[in-house]
């Protein structure tokens, strides 16, 4: 929607304004996973398979369709940055809030932050050390 | 009324094989669509549409079954019916499809579309059968289309008696066609 300045007479138009009705197209969560045994370690492969198979479960074939995208991954902590487009959030938090066991082994999805704009997942202000 | 929305699916189960009309029953049908929505909605789907779910009405010659389900989640059900590829009915499989003919939020309205439907297959088996001529009777293709025809006419009037309030005009239109089909028909009973 883009608005122009009315010109009176010969006067040039002064300002352009751009208006953009959508926040985002796509979501950003910060999440890691928690085995009940410590010591698993997990490739990214296999870290978005766990997704796909958490979505497949409680969303069906539909679900595991749903384009999610593992942006950054650290093995350390087992935790990652996902991109889903906003239709699918609420399928994706769901299912990985429900998510039991993987592979026989207890885990459950901690959801550290979520914003619509990747920039905001730069900082945490949970995790701020003051001294 | 409005408060318990229900939608009420009408569909029909296609089939090449036909011994698959033996299987079809409540059971097996309620089973392969639960079963293709848990697979293509998962456990949310299932749960969704298990809500009030039952088939309303069956009818094994023609493979016109009705579904209902609720009015929210209707839309699961009705894009999960494409992937049901068999039924299974006493361990026995027999591969079909189901054809979605209408979705109405109403019996009567569902009763109303079929009875227009049948109609209309009614006239497309009659046209295709005098399109072929008198030949040869013993061809077995004239005769499964003669039973197709016969089946047909039969489920009909059962659907026409279906409904309470029968109007006179398509008695009258309908008369000429139920005496064109009766005559067929004994003239292939008598050879």
């Amino acid at each position: 929607m883009v608005e122009r300045g009315a010109g009176r007479g010969s006067q040039p138009a002064a300002f352009d304004r751009i208006v953009f009705k959508n926040a985002s197209e796509h979501h950003y969560m910060r999440v890691c996973v928690e085995f009940q045994e410590g010591g698993i370690r997990l490739n990214a492969a296999h870290f978005k398979q766990l997704v796909i198979s958490a979505l497949k479960e409680l969303h069906g074939e539909v679900g595991a369709a749903l384009p999610v995208d593992v942006l950054t991954y650290e093995e350390k902590t087992l935790s990652a940055i996902l991109r889903v487009p906003s239709s699918g959030l609420v399928k994706l938090w769901s299912a990985l809030t429900l998510l039991g066991s993987y592979q026989n082994r207890k885990c459950a999805f901690r959801v550290i932050q979520t914003s619509p704009f990747l920039l905001a997942l730069s900082g945490n202000s949970r995790e701020l050390l003051l001294d | 009324r409005g408060a318990l929305g229900c939608r009420y699916l009408l569909c029909e189960i296609v089939s090449e094989d036909p011994r698959c009309r033996q299987c079809i029953d409540e059971r097996a049908v309620s089973a392969a669509a639960k079963d293709a929505v848990a697979r293509t909605h998962g456990d949310y789907g299932l749960a969704c549409c298990s809500i009030s779910f039952t088939v309303k009405y069956l009818n094994a010659y023609t493979g016109i079954v009705l579904l209902r389900c609720r009015k929210d989640f209707y839309r699961l059900l009705w894009s999960a019916l494409p992937f049901v590829t068999y039924l299974e009915n006493r361990n026995q499989r027999y591969s079909c499809f189901f054809n979605t003919l209408h979705v109405g939020g109403t019996i009567r309205t569902c009763q109303k579309f079929l009875v227009q439907y049948n109609r209309k297959q009614l006239l497309l088996l009659l046209h295709n059968c005098t399109s072929e001529g008198r030949g040869n009777r013993s061809n077995t293709n004239e005769s499964s289309q003669f039973r197709g025809i016969y089946i047909r006419h039969c489920c009909f009037q059962r659907c026409l008696k279906w409904i309470p309030t029968l109007l006179p005009a398509w008695k009258k239109c309908f008369s000429k066609y139920w005496k064109v089909l009766d005559n067929h028909w004994e003239e292939e009973r008598s050879f």
